[in-house]
C-alpha cells in the first residue's frame, strides 16, 4: 500500500508543475483577451466562455503522458503493471479532482461577477450546485484521461501502420453510424436514441433534470476504456 | 534457494531468436561477469529478470518466486539499465529523493556522499547532464541501494578512466560491507576480470558457458607450432579457435594441460580471458574471422 | 604490489605469489600483520573472494596464519620456509629450462658450466 502511495504521489507531483504553467499561460492569455474585448466594446461583452475545453485538452495530454512518463518510470523503480497501472488511475484522478475544482471555483465566480459568462456546466444544467459541477468536470476529464490513455497504449502495442488503420477504421465507423442514423433507421429508432442519449446525459423526458445521470454515464464510459486500458497494459512490454 | 534463477528462457522478436532456450543461474553473494558481444542477447535478458518484457517460454525465479509480475520481489532486485527510463526534467537529488520513497534500502546519505566523490551536481536535471554522468548518476543510485541483487547494464559506458576505477572499487568496497549479488554485463571483459568471480558467457542467445575466473583462467591455453603437429595434439580436445601464421598454427584449447611427448616441438602457453572470450564468440558477425 | 588481469596466470596466485615475495624480502617482517583481505581488494581492485583464495593459499602452506580478530600474520619462520620452497623449485623451474634451452641451441655441458662461472666472476668484479 505504501509502494502504491508513493508511486501515485510521483506521478501527481511531477505533473503538478506542468498544471501550474498551463493554468499561468491559460489565464494570461484569457486575461489579454478580455481586455482587448472589454476596451474594444466598451465592457458589453466577454472574450471566452467555458475555458473548461482547454483543461480538457491538457487532461488528454496527461492521460498521454501517463504511459509515456511515468510507465517506463515506474517500471525502472521495480513496479509491476498492476500497481502502475493503479497508481496511474489514483494520478488521474487526483489531477482531475484538483483541475475540476479550479475550474469550478474559477468558472463560478467569473459568472457571478459578470452574467456574460458562462461555464460549460452552467451552461447545461445552470448554475447553483457547485459541488455536482464540480463532480460532473471531474467525471469529465477523468472520462478523456482515459480515453487518451488506452488510445496511447493501443498505438503503442500495436505500431504505427496498425494504429493509422484502427483510425480509418474508428472514423469510418462514425460516418456509418451518422449515415445509419439519417437514411436507414426508422424515425421510432432514431429518437429512442436520441431519447437515450438525452437521459444519459441527464435530461429526462418529462422535462426534469437528473444531475447524477451524466456524472454516471462519464464514469461508465471512463471506466470501460480503464477495462481496456488494463488489459493492454498488462502485456505491454518496454520499448 | 538464494539465487536468480533462469529457466529454459526463450524470447524471439519476429523472425530473430534473442534468447534460445538459456537456463543459468546467479547465485548470492557473488560478482558475476555477464558477457557477451553487443546484440548477444545481454539486455533481453536482464529486461527479462526486471520484469520490463516477456519471455516467450521458460521462467525466472528470485529466491525461489516468479519474477514476472511480482511485486513481492521489488525489495529484492535492481536494474541499473542502459537505456534511459528516467524522468529527463527531473533534478538528480529529485530523483534520489524519490528512490528513497520507492525503495525501503535506498541510502540518500550514501547517494550524496557518492556524488560528491564523482562530482556529480545534484542541482542538475538529469537531461542536462552529459552522457557519462547520466550513466553515473545511474550508478550512484544504484549503489546506494541495498538490495540482494543489482545488475548493471554496460555500467561504464561514457565514463573516462578514473572515474572507472572509482566505480569498480565503490563496487568492492559495498560488496565487502554488505554482501550481495552484483551482475556486471559487459562486453570489456578486460575491465572486470579483476573484479569479477564467475563469467556467464552468451553468444547468439546461447549461454555458451558458466565457469570462475580461476577455473578458466587455469584451463584455457593455446598449443603452438607446426600445423601437423598442433593438429594432432588437438585430437580429442576441446578446441576454441584457431590461429594460423604460415605453418604454423595456434590453437586455443579448453581443458586439463597434459604433458607434451617427449621431444615435442609444441609450445604451451597460458591465455588470457580477452583471448578466451573473442575466441569463442568469434565466429560470424563481429568480424572476427 | 600490482596484479595484472591480462596475465594469464588465475589472479589469486599472482596475489599469493607477490604476497609471498614480500614477506620473503621482508617487507612483512615474521610475527607481524599483513594487510587485509579488503585493503588489498581495495588497494588493486579485486575481488575480495579472489584474495582471500590467494592468502588461503599462502595459510595452507604454513607462511601466514589467522589471528581470531586481529588479521592474517606472518608465521614464525616463514622467510625459511619460503627459502627451502624456492630452493626445491630452483632446479625445475631454472636449471631443467636451461639445459633445455641450451640442447636446442647445442651448447655443450662444458659452456654452461663456463657460462655459470662467467656469471659468478661477473658479479663478483661488479661488486
Amino acid at each position: 500500500m505504501n509502494k502504491l502511495k508513493s508511486a501515485v504521489l510521483y506521478e501527481y507531483l511531477t505533473k503538478t508543475r506542468a498544471m501550474g504553467i498551463f493554468y499561468l499561460i491559460q489565464y494570461l492569455i484569457t486575461a489579454l483577451i478580455f481586455s482587448i474585448v472589454a476596451i474594444c466594446t466598451n465592457g458589453n461583452e466577454i472574450g471566452s466562455n467555458a475555458l473548461e475545453f482547454s483543461s480538457v485538452v491538457f487532461v488528454s495530454v496527461i492521460g498521454v503522458l501517463g504511459y509515456k512518463e511515468d510507465f517506463k518510470a515506474l517500471l525502472q523503480n521495480g513496479y509491476t503493471r498492476k500497481y502502475i497501472f493503479w497508481s496511474t488511475v489514483c494520478m488521474f484522478t487526483l489531477l482531475a479532482g484538483t483541475m475540476a475544482l479550479i475550474d469550478t471555483i474559477i468558472g463560478n465566480s467569473l459568472h457571478y461577477f459578470n452574467d456574460n459568462y458562462f461555464t460549460l456546466y452552467g451552461s447545461l444544467y445552470g448554475y447553483g450546485n457547485v459541488f455536482t459541477n464540480w463532480l460532473w468536470l471531474t467525471a469529465l476529464y477523468l472520462m478523456f484521461c482515459s480515453l487518451f490513455y488506452l488510445a496511447v497504449l493501443v498505438i503503442n502495442r500495436v505500431g504505427k501502420t496498425v494504429s493509422l488503420l484502427i483510425g480509418v477504421g474508428i472514423s469510418g465507423i462514425i460516418l456509418l453510424v451518422t449515415a445509419l442514423f439519417r437514411f436507414v433507421f426508422t424515425d421510432e429508432i432514431v429518437s429512442k436514441a436520441a431519447e437515450l442519449t438525452m437521459k444519459a446525459m441527464g435530461f429526462m423526458s418529462d422535462g426534469t433534470t437528473n444531475f447524477f445521470f451524466p456524472i454516471l454515464s462519464f464514469l461508465v464510459i471512463g471506466a470501460i476504456f480503464g477495462i481496456g486500458s488494463y488489459t493492454v497494459i498488462r502485456r505491454t512490454e518496454l520499448k | 534457494m538464494t539465487a536468480i534463477q533462469i529457466k529454459n528462457i526463450t524470447k524471439s522478436y519476429r523472425e530473430v531468436t534473442a534468447l534460445d532456450d538459456v537456463s543459468v543461474s546467479f547465485e548470492f553473494g557473488r560478482i558475476y561477469g555477464f558477457l557477451g558481444r553487443n546484440g548477444a542477447g545481454k539486455s533481453t535478458l536482464i529486461n527479462i529478470i526486471a520484469n520490463r518484457i516477456f519471455a516467450d517460454h521458460g521462467e525466472v525465479l528470485i529466491d525461489g518466486a516468479p519474477a514476472e509480475e511480482n511485486m513481492g520481489i521489488h525489495e529484492k532486485l535492481f536494474c541499473m539499465s542502459e537505456a534511459d527510463l528516467y524522468d529527463r526534467d527531473l533534478r538528480v537529488k529529485d530523483h534520489f529523493k524519490w528512490t528513497g520513497r520507492f525503495y525501503d534500502g535506498f541510502d540518500l546519505n550514501k547517494a550524496l556522499e557518492l556524488s560528491r566523490k564523482f562530482n556529480l551536481d545534484t542541482k542538475k536535471r538529469f537531461k542536462a547532464l552529459s552522457k557519462g554522468y547520466q550513466s553515473i548518476f545511474k550508478l550512484i543510485i544504484a549503489l546506494s541501494l541495498n538490495v540482494p541483487y543489482v545488475i548493471f547494464d554496460e555500467p561504464v559506458l561514457g565514463l573516462d578512466a578514473n572515474h572507472r576505477e572509482l566505480f569498480y572499487s565503490l563496487l568492492l568496497k559495498e560488496f565487502e560491507n554488505n554482501e550481495r549479488t552484483f551482475i556486471i554485463a559487459t562486453h570489456l571483459i578486460e575491465e572486470v576480470s579483476g573484479v569479477i568471480e564467475e563469467v556467464v558467457l552468451i553468444d547468439k542467445g546461447k549461454v555458451l558457458l558458466q565457469e570462475s575466473v580461476d577455473t578458466l583462467l587455469e584451463r584455457g591455453y593455446s598449443v603452438s607450432g607446426m600445423a601437423r603437429e598442433v593438429d594432432c595434439y588437438c585430437e580429442g580436445r576441446n578446441v576454441i579457435g584457431f590461429d594460423e601464421l604460415g605453418s604454423m598454427k595456434i590453437a586455443y584449447v579448453l581443458g586439463e594441460k597434459t604433458a607434451l611427448p617427449q621431444g615435442s616441438s609444441l609450445q604451451i602457453s597460458a591465455m588470457n580471458l580477452q583471448k578466451l572470450f573473442v575466441k569463442m564468440t568469434g565466429k560470424g558477425g563481429g568480424g572476427n574471422e | 604490489m600490482n596484479v595484472n588481469p591480462s596475465i594469464e596466470k588465475p589472479i589469486f596466485i599472482q596475489i599469493a605469489e607477490q604476497l609471498e615475495d614480500s614477506i620473503f624480502t621482508g617487507v612483512f617482517p615474521e610475527e607481524t600483520k599483513i594487510p587485509s583481505t579488503n585493503e588489498i581488494s581495495a588497494l588493486l581492485n579485486i575481488n575480495p573472494h579472489t584474495v582471500l583464495k590467494g592468502m588461503n593459499m599462502l595459510a595452507d602452506e604454513g607462511i601466514i596464519y589467522k589471528k581470531r580478530g586481529l588479521g592474517m600474520f606472518v608465521k614464525e619462520g616463514a622467510v625459511e620456509k619460503i627459502r627451502q620452497k624456492r630452493q626445491s623449485r630452483f632446479y625445475e623451474q631454472y636449471v631443467a629450462a636451461l639445459i633445455n634451452e641450451a640442447m636446442k641451441l647445442q651448447m655443450s655441458k662444458e659452456d654452461i658450466i663456463s657460462l655459470i662461472e662467467r656469471g659468478y666472476g661477473n658479479d663478483r668484479n661488479s661488486n
